[in-house]
């Protein structure tokens, strides 16, 4: 199997783990999802998925319904598909690229919901990807367009753009000082967004931080995409002299030590301490004090979800995932 | 503009609560709100929660028997919720949620990509309203836009804020 983006290191890789863009979209022509019955979404996601199989050919469509809980739930897990669509609604359906960069939910929240992601910052190359798909179909589809408010959403915060462009950030020494916080309130102010990411429990454990544009009138998409690239290389700015300076104490490198011991000799790990260690353990390895490839630590922030581990290792209660989350980690450290 | 709980904090939140007829608005920071129970990320503005009931204060009251051809719903049923029922529901109701739309977003230009994939904005349909400033023409704030960027770039938070309040002021065409 070849690797997923998710296992790869893309540019600014030890600060920025993955740029996602979304775009919502929907038909002119019929009812939101708010005011369709399971019907009325088979019959919408029907006409979307001949859009996108025209457009996407390798791409694989299949019924939520169709997939087990596990399934779904790995999807979420690996951010594919928003987590309420993990409930497989009837009638929603999930168009699904094989590389898992492009995945676009039918029916969610709004008709559409596309989503391009890249490893590491990538927001250009991101957007260009989305961009083109969008287009793509639009030729196809009945857009919801407006030309004084744009595309036209089920959710009025949305309407506009109707994108939201996010990058992934890993801010382990950050997060130690407090600065994270400070910066929330600055970058509030600009119309930006940051927020823990990367599962509930686990999240604030792992030092993982979503920054995502929240304005969507006012500007162009090139505008929006400057402003969130200009405040991430600030982030990813101080959170390299943060690293730095947190590495001269040997107080802080005998906690990334300690982590990696424990990682690599526990017998049991539970998702969001193994996420914790790890965090402390992605961190050595991007500063050369770990004799670890920071790229497998961050495969493994994925591979160690619940859903995910029990998909590939066929387990079958919390406490053989546990062990089985152990037996991962040693044996790939 | 300052918090108003706090009065130190910038507020980032906007929250409009209507309890027995009486409505109460207020700027708060993330800090606050928090406090207030608002039940938000640190930072995270979420709209989306407060939707329902900065709707319920629009200013132009809905007229009863008016309904969406497309898909039956009513103004009311849409403050409810806080959910549009379909594109044309925009078209229905746009004078009722153009005021909203303007207080949850700032401003009400659309200056993003059309479906065709030219810039939207070029040729707009629609005279310019009250709220919208002319399209096309180079305005003062697009000059100010720039200095925006050039503040973000340079970390100048406080005066960035400034900046993008300016701009939409400048935008409603107060
Ligand atoms: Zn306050
Ligand atoms: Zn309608």
């Amino acid at each position: 199997m070849s690797a997923k983006w998710y296992e790869t290191q893309g540019p600014e890789g030890d600060v920025v783990l993955s740029t996602r863009i979304r775009l919502a979209r929907n038909l002119s022509d019929i009812p939101f999802g708010v005011n369709l019955d399971a019907a009325g979404r088979r019959q919408a996601v029907n006409r979307c998925s001949k859009a996108f199989a025209q457009v996407l050919p390798e791409a694989k469509i299949t019924e939520m319904e169709a997939y087990s809980a596990t399934d779904a739930h790995s999807l979420a897990e690996k951010r594919l598909i928003s987590p309420e669509f993990a409930d497989r609604e009837p009638g929603t359906a999930l168009v699904l690229m094989p590389d898992e960069t492009v995945s676009v939910m039918l029916c969610e929240e709004d008709h559409i919901r596309l989503q391009v992601m890249q490893p590491g910052l990538d927001l250009e190359n991101t957007w260009k990807i989305a961009d083109m798909i969008d287009t793509a179909v639009a030729a196809k589809l009945p857009y919801a367009f407006d030309e004084q408010l744009g595309y036209l959403t089920q959710c009025p915060t949305n309407v506009g753009l109707a994108m939201r462009a996010s990058v992934m950030l890993h801010l382990p020494a950050l997060s130690q000082n407090g600065a994270v916080k400070r910066l929330t309130e600055n970058i509030g102010k600009l119309g930006m967004t940051l927020r823990g990411a990367f599962g509930e429990g686990s999240a604030a454990q792992a030092s993982m931080v979503q920054l995502s544009n929240q304005m969507t009138l006012g500007l162009s998409e090139s505008d929006a995409l400057q402003n969130l690239q200009t405040v991430t290389l600030q982030l990813v700015e101080q959170e390299r002299r943060a690293q730095a300076e947190e590495c001269r104490n040997s107080l802080f490198t005998d906690q990334i030590w300690r982590a990696y011991g424990i990682l690599k000799y526990a017998r049991r790990l539970e998702t969001a301490e193994a996420a914790k260690l790890l965090s402390l353990v992605r961190m050595g390895a991007c500063r050369g004090v770990l004799p670890v490839k920071t790229e497998t630590v961050t495969a493994l922030l994925t591979r160690i979800q619940p859903a995910v581990l029990e998909l590939a290792e066929h387990t079958h209660d919390a406490r053989e995932r546990d062990e089985k989350r152990a037996e991962l980690i040693r044996t790939t450290i | 503009m300052l918090c108003e709980q706090c009065g130190k904090r910038e507020a980032t939140t906007f929250l409009s609560q209507r309890i027995n007829d009486d409505v109460t608005e207020k700027h708060l920071c993330a800090q606050c709100a928090a406090e207030a129970g608002l039940n938000l990320i640190p930072g995270g503005i979420s709209l989306a929660d407060l939707f329902g009931s900065v709707l319920a204060t629009g200013t132009v009251p809905p007229p009863k028997s008016k309904t969406c051809p497309q898909c039956g719903a009513t103004m009311s049923a849409i403050s409810k919720v806080g959910k549009v029922g379909c594109a044309e529901c925009y078209r229905t109701f746009r004078e009722e949620l153009l005021p909203s739309l303007q207080r949850m977003h700032g401003t009400v230009r659309y200056m993003g990509k059309a479906p065709c994939g030219a810039p939207a904005g070029a040729t707009p349909l629609e005279a310019p309203t009250g709220l919208n400033a002319p399209l096309g023409a180079p305005s003062p704030a697009s000059e100010k836009r720039e200095a925006l960027k050039q503040a973000i770039a340079e970390e100048r938070y406080e005066d960035a804020a400034m900046l993008r309040d300016e701009i939409r002021k400048l935008e409603e065409g107060v």
